[in-house]
């Protein structure tokens, strides 16, 4: 294991167990945060971590999931798998939508299209009548808690949150799995060069339209845990800026890297949380949701100018093949040509 | 016509072939026919189109007009995923790594038929294990036969570009081509491992019957191994013949003695 | 010639589009449209114009830096608030503002100094985008001084906007695009920094407006400019169209200024109040002077534009290292400078049009990002990277935009919140049936 990874990620527990051992509330709170984002961000790094893809319309997507999740339980009262179920494949649904016609194109319509896109699902949630279980501007109520039957309210949000943490770490093991194999290897090879890609037979139309569609759909699933969550939303909380700091999340953790991803996560969100409580404390002549704003897009800069592969840098793809490599070498195979080159 | 047959004695046709980027006539009527089984030469001075002829044919540009035909089957204007798997591999003039990958992972990736490479199965080793550490067999002995099984663990972007063409080569061949198109597989390397790489072509060609089409610019080096050459000048052949012939012709002596 | 898909797609999108109008007669629509379509159009140049002017930018600089730059925008939004700030506050209360006059020193001082660095350094052949910044800091300092001792006018405010956005625009090149392009950046990295970019500049913004509100007890978001807007008035009568300065008409007790415009050619007249009330309830048409100086502005620039690509050296460099950049510097063209110009070109224009947004609207730090939306479906449209093609698509943009609002309000008032939908659908439905977009129809012709 890459060692800043491991010390970040060790001052990272440690953080969150202090928070535990002061409030245990609030500890359970960051966490799902944390779960919640993870999920978004190991979406996001499926497709531009992998393969490459511009979307920026992450929020949409996101809101898209919590949104059919929310009229479904609220309006239906569809039971919460189906809704998680629902929600994955609407948000699916709207990836393809707008993957088809723009993955075969240069990088910025994509680019272009899922930024229009997230804001056009933003709008449109706006405006939908007050009066409709939509909610409008108002937001959407009455969402039915999927643990109502705990009566204990520390409980209820134990339990639910173990359940956000437990689906994490389903997608965790997927997209590592999905990077870990041939599939992640053509998936890399789209992303560094579409063209040699193609050139060596990969239908990379396919893969790109998949990998968008399969990356919404688990956008999808992490605004169904939001909108369970929270049992209310409201469009004016799916900005763009949210899109943005799931962006950053995956550039400082290192791109094509799952668990820096993670890593990424947790230090943005933890930084969230600190200067939440700072800014209490301490007194700046500057506004800390903006500056803190301000400091999402410095990063994005900093970091792609002077540390592009994250903090934790992604890792050759992990399948048995290395073993045969290893053997090879061991046999004395790979010896360099006569004196030349090197 | 028995260029629609499988059996025909060429295994590349290029039939008239134009291609214009905005002003530039990149392609003026190409014509050319590559036997079954040789090891063909496309030279030609800077800028006369033979890069543009191979992108034509690899299908990453469409002619505007003409035809090619590849092993009995019209290919013009398929995208050039579809032509590797019907067989046509090519390699690029200026390398063309997938750059944040191994070398080993390069090679790899170029492997046909892997079930690991769907999203539906990758998850589960069991399903692609096996054919997986066939592949890496393969890679390994292309890549020992090639020298550049050393590197294997390098980050490709960081060998050399003599390297890299070995690379472009390697992933050309995992596939087990009928035809391969190479962009000047030594360009930039001395003209002793020119013709090491030349002398082990010849044997790939001679051994496994991959028929080839290679860019080069050094007549010299060339003329000990192939069969034909065709002459691109100004988006046209103007002649062709074997190696001898073409020393002898005067018009391609002019157009060399004129470019220099 | 279109496919059958895409015929049919666009067969569904119609059918998609028509649905609403199934609950109201199409009679009905019709009956209230029609009577509003020399206004439509009137709007569609208006609209057209603001669109032009932020969208050309995206065109100009994706012409040589190849990438959808996302903090145009917000570019824009810096012009309009310079532009706002110096007509608001460069005077307050009939006594001169001194941060203001400050900050023109300033400037005026610091465009001097970085223009006799460029002086001494300009035979080393390094100092030519020291020339590109010292330029228009310098013409920022003036202007801002000009408004606070002279008083801000039309004219001023255009000039502190391009500026302002100019170099804006041109040290995000430099500072950001410029460093990572030399870092072998992806277009996809350089897009996620144009982002970073925009997000600073926008929330730099926002923490100014709080900075106000809390220090200075003003607020400067969400304000209307405050510029005074002369209103006209047409009506068609008899076959003569004429436009009556309706805001005189609140002054005025006579003689109120009036054009005719029919088969006897067009007459400067003024109406009499009787007159003047005489004429229908309903004008047919009316606008602003906004109108008018946009469209001024819009001719200048495509005629300045036009001179600069066809008939000046730079143009033809432009052009060159538009192309092929490696071939251009081989040619001995002096390609940095030339990139240099197209960012503060594409920055300037930005400016002025971000100002006239906020003269329109109202001025907040989001509206740069707001109209770069639309923007976007305006360059796509248009076939990313031409000239005309933006063109053209600014006003069949503004023109779908106008109708289908119209259409919308006819249906039921409430629907014209789903305005925006618009220009993004067009977007989708290029996208889906044309992305090559305009630029493809006169390539094919040629
Ligand atoms: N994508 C392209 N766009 C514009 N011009 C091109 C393009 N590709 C090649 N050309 C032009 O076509 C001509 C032939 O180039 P090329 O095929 O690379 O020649 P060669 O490989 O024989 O050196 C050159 O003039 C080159 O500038
Ligand atoms: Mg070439």
């Amino acid at each position: 294991m890459d060692k800043v990874g491991l010390v970040l990620g060790i001052i990272v527990v440690a953080i969150i167990a202090v928070f535990a051992a002061i409030n245990v509330s609030y500890a359970l709170d960051l966490i799902f945060f944390i779960a919640f984002y993870a999920i978004a961000s190991l979406s996001l790094n499926l497709e531009y971590g992998y393969t490459g893809l511009s979307n920026f319309g992450k929020v949409g997507f996101i809101a898209v999931g919590a949104y059919i999740a929310g009229v479904l339980s609220a309006a239906f009262n569809v039971p919460f798998p189906l809704c998680v179920l629902a929600a994955a494949v609407a948000a699916a649904a709207v990836g393809a939508f707008v993957g088809i016609p723009t993955v075969k194109l240069r990088e910025d319509y994509l680019g272009m299209a899922t930024i229009i896109i997230g804001e056009m699902i933003r709008i449109l949630l706006r405006n939908t009548p007050t009066n409709s279980v939509w909610g409008g501007v108002f937001g959407l109520r009455g969402i039915k808690p999927p643990f109502a039957f705990i009566k204990d309210p520390l409980a209820r949000q134990f339990a639910y949150v173990g359940l956000s943490v437990f689906l994490f770490g389903l997608v965790y093991w997927l997209i590592e799995r999905w990077g870990n194999s041939p599939l992640g290897r053509v998936l890399k090879a789209i992303r560094d060069d579409e063209l040699a890609a193609k050139s060596v037979g990969k239908f990379t139309y396919r893969y790109k339209l998949l990998s968008l569609t399969l990356g919404s759909a688990i956008a999808g699933i992490a605004g169904a845990l939001y909108a369970f969550y929270f049992l209310y939303l409201n469009p004016d909380t799916f900005i763009p800026l949210i899109t943005f700091m799931i962006w950053v999340m995956v550039i400082i953790g290192g791109m094509a890297n799952n668990a820096g991803v993670v890593l990424g996560t947790a230090i943005v969100i933890l930084i969230n949380r600190i200067t939440q409580i700072a800014k209490d404390y301490i007194k700046l002549p500057l506004e800390p949701n903006y500056f803190q704003a301000m400091l999402v897009g410095l990063l994005i800069i900093l970091f792609l100018m002077f540390r592009p592969q994250g903090l934790v840098p992604e890792k050759p793809v992990n399948t048995p093949s290395w073993e045969v490599l290893e053997k090879a070498e061991e046999e004395g195979r790979a010896k360099p040509p006569g004196g030349e080159e090197q | 016509m028995n260029s629609n047959s499988r059996n025909s004695n060429y295994i590349l046709e290029v039939i008239d072939v134009r291609k214009r980027f905005g002003g530039i006539i990149a392609l003026d009527g190409v014509n050319l026919k590559v036997k079954r089984g040789s090891m063909t030469a496309l030279i030609g001075p800077n800028g006369s189109g033979k890069t543009t002829l191979f992108n034509v044919i690899a299908g990453v540009y469409k002619p505007d007009s003409g035809k090619v035909i590849f092993d009995g089957t019209d290919i013009t204007g398929w995208p050039p995923e579809k032509i590797y798997h019907r067989g046509l591999v090519r390699t690029f003039q200026v390398p063309r790594m997938f750059k944040a990958m191994t070398v080993f992972e390069n090679v790899l990736t170029a492997a046909k038929g892997n079930p690991g490479e769907r999203f539906s199965t990758s998850p589960l080793r069991k399903i692609w294990k096996a054919i997986e550490l066939k592949i890496a067999e393969k890679a390994v002995d292309i890549m020992e036969l090639l020298k550049i099984l050393h590197v294997a663990r390098n980050l490709s972007s960081a060998i050399s570009g003599g390297q890299m063409k070995l690379v472009e080569l390697a992933r050309g061949l995992m596939s087990d081509p009928i035809m391969l198109l190479l962009d000047e597989p030594a360009a930039g390397v001395n003209p002793t491992l020119a013709h090491e790489i030349f002398g082990f072509l010849r044997n790939l060609n001679k051994e496994q019957g991959i028929s080839m089409l290679i860019i080069e610019h050094r007549l010299d080096i060339l003329f000990d191994y192939v069969d034909y050459v065709y002459v691109m000048h100004r988006g046209k052949v103007v002649a062709e013949g074997t190696p001898k012939e073409i020393v002898e012709n005067p018009v391609v002596v002019d157009i060399y003695l004129g470019e220099a | 010639m279109l496919k059958k898909r895409e015929v049919s797609l666009l067969l569904m999108m119609l059918l998609l589009l028509q649905s609403p109008l199934y609950a109201v007669s199409i009679n009905e629509i019709f009956s209230k449209v029609v009577p509003q379509i020399p206004q439509i159009f009137l709007d569609t140049v208006m609209l057209g114009n603001l669109y032009f002017l932020i969208a050309i930018g995206i065109t100009l600089t994706f012409t040589v830096a190849k990438f959808a730059n996302f903090a145009h925008g917000d570019v824009a939004t810096v012009g309009a608030y310079a532009a706002y700030l110096l007509y608001n506050f460069a005077v307050i209360g009939g006594v001169v503002n001194g941060l203001a006059v400050e900050l023109g020193y300033i400037s005026t001082i610091g465009g001097l100094i970085i223009l006799s660095i460029w002086y001494i350094l300009r035979r080393r052949g390094y100092g030519n985008t020291l020339l590109a910044l010292g330029i228009p800091i310098f013409l920022t300092g003036l202007t801002v001084l000009y408004g606070c001792y002279v008083g801000a006018n039309l004219v001023d405010l255009i000039i502190v906007a391009a500026t302002t956005s100019a170099v804006t625009s041109l040290l995000s090149y430099l500072l950001v695009y410029k460093p990572l392009k030399t870092r072998n950046a992806s277009l996809v990295q350089l897009m996620v920094a144009s982002i970073g970019v925009a997000l600073f500049i926008r929330y730099a913004l926002y923490e100014m407006t709080w900075y106000s509100r809390t220090y200075f007890n003003t607020e400067i978001a969400y304000q209307n400019f405050g510029m005074p807007m002369t209103s006209y008035q047409g009506w068609f009568i008899n076959g003569t169209l004429v436009i009556v300065n309706a805001t005189a008409a609140l002054y005025f007790m006579n003689k109120i200024p009036a054009i005719k415009i029919g088969a006897g050619g067009i007459k400067l007249t003024s109406l009499s109040v009787e007159e003047y009330y005489k004429l229908p309830p309903q004008p047919n048409i009316s606008f602003t002077d906004l109108y008018i100086w946009s469209t001024i502005t819009v001719i200048v620039i495509v005629l300045g534009l036009m001179l600069l690509f066809k008939k000046t050296k730079i143009g033809k460099a432009w052009r060159a290292v538009a192309d092929n950049p490696i071939l251009a510097a081989a040619c001995g063209i002096d390609v940095e400078s030339v990139i240099n110009l197209a960012w503060l070109v594409a920055g300037a224009l930005a400016g002025i049009g971000g100002l006239f947004w906020a003269i329109r609207t109202q001025i907040y730090p989001e509206l740069g990002w707001m109209v770069l939306l639309n923007a976007f479906a305006v360059a796509v449209l248009g076939g990313l990277g031409s000239f005309w093609g933006t063109f053209a698509a600014s006003y069949i943009l503004a023109f779908a935009e106008q109708l289908g609002v119209s259409i919308l309000a006819a249906i039921n008032p409430q629907f014209t919140g789903y305005r925006f939908l618009i220009p993004f659908s067009v977007f989708l439905l290029v996208l889906y049936v044309k992305p090559e977009g305009l630029a493809s129809i006169k390539k094919r012709k040629a």
